[in-house]
């Protein structure tokens, strides 16, 4: 097993607010990793260090073997390796979906725009969208829409896929469907890093389970062990509130 | 008789080349404002205490000074400094140098409005910065700001008559040579305004072609 994310030491705050203070954490191929904590404990702008959404002052980040500081190119490789997808969709409401889906291939990856429209195809399949290749984004119930973020992501065919909350704005009728998609990709030996505070997936899917809170990584341990066996209390307490 | 038939046929050439040269001054300055607009408003994302500083001089002189003055300064000012243009080339530059101003304050306005996740999602894909501004913020931005850029370009289109000052043949300088010739105001004034009108109408059809062309999109995918 070799490790895909390599997080050391990593330090960020915004103005005086110090929201991750020394995280280190280190992420293996194929591993499904869960963040979970209160909010404001740092989960999703330490996944946005990731692909450097967010800058940070100290520390690293080593994606595939590149520091993603380091230099343009760097960044630019990263951020094309790894899929990201977002508590809001983020989709662009000016596209329809395959518009959507085929431009960062043709645009980023200066894929032929048919070879494009075969790899959305493909991806929109996946996801079981097929039907909506025409769609415009508004047209799209909430989980149509993720669904095609998640298709979006996909179509760069990243090593890497980044969760933000994918389901905490949808309604529960429609966690469903996608969660089965991120069940899926797990089981094809995806690498994801989700935050989530559906603890439910987290212990059907995930194989590790980071726990967060004030910027620190409290806990990190197998899945197994963070649900029966958490060491410190904080986690403990955490669990008793939410499941 | 209150209107005279004849004088209308007969001055209509000249109305119409004056037509020409109208137009041709606003669809120049109308491209070029939109450009340094665009440019501008994009200048001001960056950040830039230098760039914004720039920005906020350019946008204060021009919003601070009345635009027959601008020309002026421009046709009469320049000259001194060595720098020559012909009344055609000095029309246009105070033009799009002026729309231009106003239309950065409006494309900036259309930049604030879109949600910072369609450039996260952007960047998170890989596209580069002018990717991301050509294929996905920009397209978005012109769409909401239409109205208000029609509006900024209806009053280029009618702001072109100060250009008579340096007696460039367009429309308001034509009317006001056959109105001195010809002693008749109703006629002479009276056409150019209808012309004028022209203009504007064209803007406003093309305007709601582009608004429309989105919305017909929409409506045909969703059936």
């Amino acid at each position: 097993m070799s490790e895909v994310v390599k997080i050391k030491s990593l330090n960020k705050s915004f103005g005086k607010l110090h929201v991750l203070r020394d995280v280190t954490l280190d992420v293996e191929e194929s591993d499904v990793l869960v963040l979970c904590g209160p909010s404001g404990a740092g989960k999703s702008t330490l996944l946005r260090c990731i692909n450097m959404l967010e800058h940070y002052q100290s520390g690293s980040v080593e994606v595939l073997g590149k520091d993603v500081r380091s230099s343009r190119r760097n960044l630019s490789f990263v951020r094309k390796n790894t899929g990201m997808v977002f508590q809001h969709f983020n989709l662009f409401p000016h596209k329809n979906v395959v518009e959507n889906v085929t431009l960062a291939p043709i645009k980023v990856q200066k894929i032929q725009k048919g070879a494009a429209i075969e790899i959305a195809k493909d991806v929109l399949s996946q996801v079981g969208l097929s039907d909506k290749f025409n769609a415009f984004p508004n047209q799209l119930s909430g989980g149509q829409k993720q669904r095609v973020a998640i298709a979006r992501a996909l179509a760069m065919n990243p090593k890497i896929m980044l969760f933000d909350e994918p389901t905490s704005a949808l309604d529960p009728e429609m966690i469903k469907e996608v969660l089965d998609v991120m069940v899926r990709l797990a089981q094809e030996g995806m690498t994801m890093i989700i935050v989530s505070h559906e603890m439910g997936f987290a212990r059907q899917v995930a194989n590790k389970v980071g726990f967060l809170d004030n910027g620190k990584v409290i806990e990190l341990t197998e899945t197994q062990e963070f649900f029966t066996n958490p060491k410190s209390d904080r986690t403990k307490e955490f669990l008793s509130k939410i499941l | 008789m209150l209107i005279d038939y004849r004088l209308i046929y007969s001055s209509l050439p000249v109305f119409f080349n004056a037509f020409l040269e109208t137009m041709k001054i606003a669809l120049v300055s109308g491209i070029l404002g939109l450009m340094i607009g665009t440019v501008v408003a994009t200048l001001c994302t960056f950040n830039s205490k230098v760039l914004n500083a720039f920005v906020g001089f350019y946008t204060g002189v021009i919003r601070s000074t009345p635009l027959l003055i601008q020309l002026y300064f421009v046709h009469f000012g320049l000259p001194v400094l060595g720098i020559m243009f012909t009344s055609f080339q000095s029309a246009t530059i105070a033009f799009s140098l002026n729309s231009g101003a106003y239309i950065s304050e409006i494309v900036r306005g259309g930049l604030a409005s879109i949600d910072n996740g369609q450039h996260e999602a952007a960047k998170a894909l890989g596209l580069s910065w002018y990717q991301r501004m050509s294929c996905i913020i920009l397209p978005q931005v012109f769409s909401r700001v239409l109205p208000p850029l029609i509006g900024q370009f209806s009053y280029l289109i009618k702001d072109t008559s100060l250009a008579a000052v340096l007696v460039i043949p367009e429309l308001t300088y034509a009317s006001r040579r056959i109105a001195s010739t010809t002693y008749r105001p109703i006629e002479s004034f009276g056409i150019p305004m209808l012309m004028y009108f022209a203009l504007y109408f064209a803007l406003s059809i093309l305007s709601n072609s582009i608004a429309g062309r989105v919305k017909r999109r929409e409506r045909v995918a969703a059936n």
